[in-house]
């Protein structure tokens, strides 16, 4: 973030050109933004990855650190550092790729096709542990209802991000920027540990 | 999301059936297996996929050019053009040379290549406010924006 801000000169973008307060698009592209034309034509490959470790601007970058660290954090401590690298890097790139091929006109950057994928991980660990997050036997310490909460924040956690999508380098095919309440994961996540 | 979704398949731990003093039939345990495979084939499957998809196409061209209205929206809506707090276009990176002769004008560069002639009065032609204005410019006068974030 701080070395995009050095490239453009140590200044920000207005914000009706770049709202997230960040660096112009000339400089997101010279450092690896996902630009489709230079991918496809210049073979610069590389940008699939690039793009997930660079971020729009300060609000972006927050946002994403916050929900990395909470969701991360959570998936990590539960399943392992291998299984979520997998997770996080596969999403980043399947995210991109998604992106570059329906968006080819948008320049992104952002880790949030990494970090939907975490999320993503989460509602596979929902679903696969479903019988026993909403069986009987957690309905008696009243653990069922808590449950029930996650899994609705869950849901209005991704829609609120596809909201968060619709604004310019932001985009939801990749699903960038994850936003708050990212906590909620780890308690799911603690709560599966009974 | 969804590549995180099927990844999670195999790479999620599964909680034992036998904690929770439930018995696993046989079914049940093909059914996981299979489950674990199959998230991670298909994730592979779907990258192999797009990565040929991408590479045969122009890097130009989208397969459903109205698929970016779901990515980005200019927001407010009910703002007229010009007021809105964001623009999906690519206004912001227009490039412009004040031109004196024959006429004071602005040689607007054009996302797509384009470039349009907008005339200046003399007192309007102060060069910083000239560069703030340059994205409303092109979205007044422009007549293709093609490329956008």
């Amino acid at each position: 973030m701080i070395v995009s801000i050095a490239l453009n000169g140590w200044k920000v973008e207005q914000l009706d050109i770049n709202p997230m307060i960040g660096p112009s698009a000339e400089t997101l592209i010279l450092m690896g933004a996902k630009d489709s034309y230079l991918i496809v034509s210049e073979n610069e490959v590389w940008r699939v990855l690039s793009s997930a470790i660079l971020h729009a601007g300060f609000i972006h970058y927050v946002i994403n650190c916050l929900a990395l660290w909470f969701v991360g954090k959570a998936i990590e401590t539960t399943h392992g550092t291998v299984a979520t690298a997998i997770i996080f890097i596969i999403s980043a790139i399947g995210g991109t790729l998604l992106s570059a091929i329906f968006l080819p006109e948008y320049i992104t950057v952002g880790a949030s096709g990494g970090i939907f994928g975490l999320i993503g991980a989460c509602l596979s660990d929902i679903i696969m542990n479903w019988k026993h997050l909403f069986s009987d036997f957690v309905t008696e310490n009243g653990r069922r209802n808590s449950h029930v909460l996650v899994v609705v924040f869950l849901i209005v956690d991704i829609l609120l991000n596809c909201l968060i999508g619709l604004t310019p380098y932001v985009d939801n095919f990749t699903r960038k920027c994850h936003y708050q309440s990212s906590h909620l994961f780890s308690d799911l996540s603690r709560a599966r540990k009974l | 999301m969804v590549y995180g979704l099927l990844c999670g398949l195999s790479t999620m731990e599964r909680l034992p059936d036998a904690f929770f003093g439930m018995e696993e039939d046989c079914f049940t345990r093909v059914k996981q297996i299979a489950t674990r495979f199959l998230g991670l084939i298909i994730s592979i499957i779907l990258i192999i996929t797009t990565t040929i998809i991408l590479l045969q196409g122009d890097g130009e061209t989208a397969p459903c050019p109205n698929c970016m209205w779901l990515s980005c929206v200019p927001f407010p809506p009910w703002k007229p053009q010009g007021d809105k707090w964001w623009y999906c276009d690519d206004c912001g990176r227009v490039s412009a040379e004040i031109v004196e002769k024959p006429s004071l004008h602005l040689q607007l560069d054009c996302p797509g290549g384009t470039s349009v002639a907008v005339g200046l009065e003399t007192e309007t032609a102060d060069r910083e406010k000239l560069e703030d204005e340059l994205p409303a410019y092109c979205r007044e006068f422009c007549p293709i924006i093609n490329r956008r974030f």
